[in-house]
């Protein structure tokens, strides 16, 4: 480690605060000029900052199913990137949305910008950013596809590819992938700002690495991580006790209540390490339950943030005393081309209620009862519009006090869209949007209540 | 009066904010018992609004009750829907100001464009009406879909309720906030009912009290906007002084750079336990049109949902948690870290002797000389063998990496200023500005104390530290025009507007509320964006007659720059016409200066990074000084002290002191 002597104790804090800061300026970047409502309104998306060996070193806190997804997609997309001889040079963006590489489901584009310190040939880290666009083409509009059966039918799959070289945007490229979405327009607007959102994240990376000098920026990044696991493991041997337990949940199959999908966990801990093993989870499936093993990651980091203390801050360190074991095949790591789309909004959400069963028996006073276990899905257009956003509901009663009515829980924290906002974009009217009267469990504390919105669509053609 | 210049600080009695402001004022007033003195300027901003939202003891909030679109009266209550923490299993949503039993439906609807669709249903208007008159509610708010558009159901519903509930104030969202977004607009109508008897027993009171002390003409409040309100019009709107205190910082720096000519500059105004940073551009401070009041801050901007949102325009304010009360602690894994916890006034940093042990950025300064071991012109004497003490401490906690309490403190200052760049950052950064481009206006009793080492955080060189810094906002309120703002909500694309009818609708509703506006100056701004987008740009209208061209191609000029591109055949479109009207107010002007300052020149050893402690310069007084001074020294004032560093000179000018750091070329910058 190299630092100058009165550095020791304190610049990786300045680091680490500066980079996170970063991060929620590459967010504001992206939401001030985006198109998609997804973005713009709901704040559905990401961004990220990592060290030259892609590790993650600050996120900024937008929402919480691309936690773990972010860093796993950077990951598969190097590996790709290497697997097919594709040279990562200064001046060039990747675009991916492959779930099975990128993490999450295709209407996610992940965007990454690899950085290079000013006149050097030398990586120093990589900018990057995930947003929800609303449509990606595919069967349905807003491409998220209930009846979807493989991964083809519910959009574009786009494979690692370089939109961006020596700075310049490869028109031909992005042309040839807004054509395929039923929103070109909104496309086209919102890469804009998912560019200018990672060259926000750049400066910031450039900027410190060039006050402090490459060695000290590395040097203090890599403390950051030490410094997140050591704080981890302190949090996960305070609050969880020394043992092993087993949680199963099932979800709801297409078919209707006659066929239920199992997903099991065992949590173990042992001096300040968390092991998740899913053996005992079903097979995958051919329908859009299937969670790519970056939300399945996702759910787990949540879960464990939810009962650390508020100062460790989430990064590659933190992952390092949570190790998970996903049997391949099955619906929470399926493999390639099992339909996704909906392993983000639904499966997430019970995998979320099924750890924290789990965790039940070894944590003491902390776990609230379960909630929604979903995200509410809604999706509506035609050939040439699309609506998307995802309706809270009741939130689970707390050891203490009542859960909250109709209220984003866990694996999202997404906005609504204002039923103006709607009406003036949509041909739709709402009739109705308010709480669920009395539709909460009773109990010493009640949950919250669920959500009812009535509308009425005005043209018939509809997905 | 004897054309005196009077500064005064006294604390504030919780509770009753109007006794302590007459006290002050009757202090400063001669004592003469036969004559009433006269007072021809009386103006004021308050704090009132926030405490009552914040639920300060000795303020609730009134009961009101909503009437809402039959199917629509959770839409208070549902919010935006998102939870204000994301990892936090206890958060709660802020309670709503009206609860569920006082929320009422009516059958009406309006479409998006503004065509009846349903009548009221005047029948259940009625009995909604009767059913508000038994729960004994006499604030009521009227918040209808779409009213933005077309207000007639709302206006019917009033008369109908007024009519049976008697000595009721009832309010119609379209006459509140005419805005579309169903939750922001009734939001604001509702705050601004509950906060109406609150403000105006405030107001009444003052004025009674003020009355016995002395013969004003008129009464002024500040607003958020930064601008004054006679008092009678000031109880309309409560929810416009929701920022008052913070808007007056503004508008003194404001004016200090239009005197001194810095077309850029950022404002940072740092207290006990936060600082705010606002952009000045062109001589105008950067106003927003949104608020989240009583909601929590993260990385500067308040997180929706913590709070409740009001729209009426805001002087644009980021706010992080850094002050001098901010305490440095020790997280589990043994690393230092700074606020976002204050010791607030009680117990105070550990200095004060009052109790505290924790270290405070206040103590940090004290350690390395860089301010007086004294504060509040001698009254108050700070203890530097306990702030030495608490950071004795925290460094055995931490295991001892700091080889002197000297060092820690200085770390302690450097994780504030991280802290507050992030404000700096932030205001500049949200409209696409690079802040090494601004000057620093630095003013609160903290801010001066951190002014050199942020400008050179943000490469800036040029740092203005205003007479007065402790009180600067009160010259704020002194400076201030008497403000008013309208807007229109047009939501059509640019190429479709017409804009001499919308211009007219905003001065006929001018000339309704003010009478004659002759008097007034106008400033017109259009609220544009792309089609599609939803956040939007203010572009100020140069011309009185602009081209529709004009007003696309300035919009393109503006897009571009903030956001780096602009998305190709996207339709402009007007969101909303926005008019202020400004007069300035006649009144005598001080002649005579009077400083609180005490004058000394002493030396005293002030710590630095580089060299440890170093024998330097402390003045008192800024009323003698005409010789530029350089660093490292202390100015101590009243009411702050400012800490010129090592390669930095001030030099006095009129009305603040010019701190320049000294060209030091590529290395200095990252130095």
């Amino acid at each position: 480690m190299t630092f100058e002597p009165h550095d020791v104790p304190i610049l990786p804090e300045i680091i680490r605060s500066a980079l996170t800061f970063g991060s929620e300026e590459m967010g504001i970047a992206l939401r001030n000029s985006s198109f998609s409502s997804n973005i713009k309104e709901r704040m559905d998306h990401s961004c990220a900052l990592f060290t030259d060996k892609a590790e993650l070193i600050a996120q900024a806190e937008h929402i919480p199913v691309h936690l773990g997804s972010l860093p796993q997609g950077l990951h598969d997309t190097l590996r790709y990137m290497e697997e097919n001889s594709i040279e990562l040079k200064r001046g060039t963006m990747i675009l991916v949305n492959n779930p099975y590489i990128s993490g999450t489901h295709l209407n996610d584009l992940t965007l990454i910008r690899p950085v290079f310190l000013p006149g050097s040939r030398q990586l120093i880290g990589f900018s990057a950013n995930k947003a929800h666009h609303t449509d990606v083409g595919g069967k349905s509009p807003a491409s998220l596809s209930s009846s979807a059966s493989n991964l083809d039918e519910e959009g574009l799959v786009i494979e690692p590819v370089i939109i961006m070289k020596d700075d310049h945007l490869k028109s031909p490229i992005v042309e040839s992938i807004a054509i395929k979405t039923r929103m070109p327009l909104n496309f086209r607007g919102d890469l804009s700002a998912q560019i200018a959102s990672n060259m926000v994240g750049e400066r910031r990376i450039i900027e410190l690495a060039s006050k402090y000098g490459q060695t000290r920026y590395e040097a203090a990044c890599s403390e950051i991580l030490d410094h997140a696991e050591k704080l981890l493991r302190l949090d996960i041997s305070r609050t969880f006790l020394e043992h092993s337990s087993t949680a199963t949940e099932h979800l709801e199959s297409r078919t209707g209540a006659l066929l239920k999908l199992r997903i099991r966990v065992d949590v173990d801990q042992k001096s300040g390490s968390l092991t998740f093993n899913y053996s005992g989870t079903c097979p995958q499936v051919d329908e859009p339950l299937n969670a790519v093993l970056g939300v399945t990651l996702s759910g787990v980091y949540y879960s464990v943030r939810c009962l650390t203390g508020a100062a460790t801050p989430i990064n590659s360190g933190f992952f390092r005393p949570i190790k998970v074991n996903v049997p391949k095949g099955c619906i929470l790591n399926p493999r390639k081309k099992a339909p996704v789309s909906g392993g983000n909004v639904e499966t997430s959400q019970r995998n979320v209620d099924l750890v924290f069963r789990a965790f039940k028996r070894i944590v003491r006073g902390k776990i609230p009862a379960q909630s929604q276990g979903t995200m509410n899905n809604v999706m509506f257009g035609s050939d040439q519009w699309a609506m998307y956003e995802t309706v809270g509901g009741g939130m689970g009663a707390r050891p203490t006090k009542d859960g909250i009515d109709g209220i984003q829980c866990h694996m999202t924290n997404t906005l609504n869209t204002p039923v103006e906002d709607m009406e003036l974009a949509f041909p739709l009217m709402i009739k109705e949007y308010n709480f669920r009267q009395d539709s909460f469990g009773p109990g010493k504390f009640r949950g919250g209540s669920g959500r009812l919105e009535r509308g009425r669509f005005f043209q018939k053609k509809m997905g | 009066m004897d054309g005196r210049e009077i500064i005064l600080k006294i604390p504030t009695v919780p509770g009753d904010p109007a006794r302590s402001l007459i006290e002050g004022a009757r202090s400063i007033l001669p004592s003469s018992t036969e004559k009433k003195s006269k007072i021809d300027f009386f103006a004021h901003s308050t704090t009132i609004a926030t405490n009552a939202i914040l639920g300060q003891v000795g303020l609730e909030l009134p009961k009101a009750c909503l009437v809402a679109t039959k199917g629509f009266r959770d839409v208070l209550e549902i919010g935006r829907q998102n939870r204000a923490s994301l990892y936090d299993l206890n958060v709660e949503r802020p309670k709503p100001i009206i609860t569920r039993d006082h929320r009422y439906e009516v059958i009406e609807r309006m479409t998006h464009n503004g065509a009846l669709l349903e009548p009221l249903d005047e029948h259940e208007c009625k009995r909604v009406a009767k059913k508000i008159k038994r729960s004994g509610t006499s604030l009521i708010a009227i918040s209808f879909l779409n009213s933005y558009k077309n207000p007639l159901n709302e206006r019917r519903a009033k008369k109908i309720i007024s009519a049976l509930v008697p000595r009721a104030s009832v309010d119609c969202s379209s006459d509140v906030n005419p805005e579309y977004r169903e939750y922001e607009r009734t939001s604001t109508t509702v705050v601004n009912l509950v906060l109406k008897p609150i403000l105006s027993s405030y107001i009444a009171k003052l004025d009674a009290l003020l009355h016995r002390l002395a013969i004003v003409p008129e009464h002024y409040i500040m607003q958020s906007s930064g601008g004054l309100v006679p008092k009678k019009q000031a109880i309309k709107y409560p929810a416009k002084f929701i920022e008052s205190g913070p808007a007056a910082g503004l508008i003194a720096a404001t004016a200090l750079a239009k005197d001194l000519k810095l077309s850029k500059a950022l404002s940072l105004d740092m207290g006990g336990t936060t600082a705010k940073s606002g952009a000045i551009i062109s001589y105008r401070p950067l106003w927003t049109t949104e608020f989240e009041v009583g909601g929590t801050a993260y990385n500067g901007r308040k997180i929706r949902g913590s709070g409740y949102p009001v729209r009426f325009q805001f002087l644009d304010l980021v706010e992080v948690s850094a002050g001098g009360g901010s305490i440095a602690w020790c997280d589990g894994a043994g690393r230092l870290h700074c606020g976002p916890v204050s010791a607030g006034a009680e117990p105070g940093p550990a200095c004060y002797g009052k109790g505290g042990i924790s270290p405070t950025v206040t103590d940090a300064h004290l350690v390395l000389g860089r301010i007086p071991d004294h504060l509040i012109g001698g009254s108050m004497r700070l203890d530097l063998s306990l702030a030495r003490q608490s950071l004795t401490l925290l460094n055995n906690r931490l295991g001892n990496p700091f080889e002197s309490v000297e060092k820690l403190a200085i770390a302690i200052i450097r994780l504030s200023n991280v802290e507050m760049s992030r404000a700096l950052r932030i205001v500049t950064l949200d409209r696409g500005l690079d802040p090494s481009e601004f000057s620093l206006i630095c003013f609160g009793g903290a801010g001066p104390l951190h002014a050199c080492e942020l400008a050179e955080e943000l490469s800036i060189d040029s740092i203005v530290v205003p007479e007065h810094p402790g009180m600067f906002s009160t010259i704020g309120v002194q400076l201030s025009k008497v403000k008013q703002d309208y807007s229109y909500p047009v939501h059509k694309a640019v190429k479709d507007s017409d804009f001499e009818y919308f211009r007219e609708q905003l001065l006929k509703r001018a000339r309704k509320e003010l009478g004659d506006i002759s008097p007034y100056s106008q400033g017109w701004h259009l609220e544009l964006r792309f089609q599609g987008q939803s956040f939007s740009l203010m572009v100020r209208m140069m011309k009185r007659k602009p081209s529709l061209d004009w007003i696309e191609n300035k919009f393109l000029f503006e897009h571009k720059k903030t956001y780096g591109f602009n998305p190709p055949e996207a339709p402009v479109e007007l969101l909303n016409i926005w008019l202020s009207l400004e007069r300035a107010i006649s009144k005598s002007k001080a002649s005579v200066r009077k400083s609180r300052d005490r004058y000394y020149e002493t030396t005293r050893n002030v710590y630095g990074l580089e060299k440890g402690f170093v024998v330097s310069r402390i003045l008192g007084g800024l009323e003698y000084m005409s010789n530029p001074v350089e660093g490292p020294a202390v100015i101590e004032l009243y009411d702050s002290t400012i800490f010129v560093k090592g390669g930095w000179t001030a030099q006095r000018r009129r009305k603040c002191m010019l701190l320049k750091r000294k060209k030091l070329g590529m290395r200095g910058a990252f130095a």
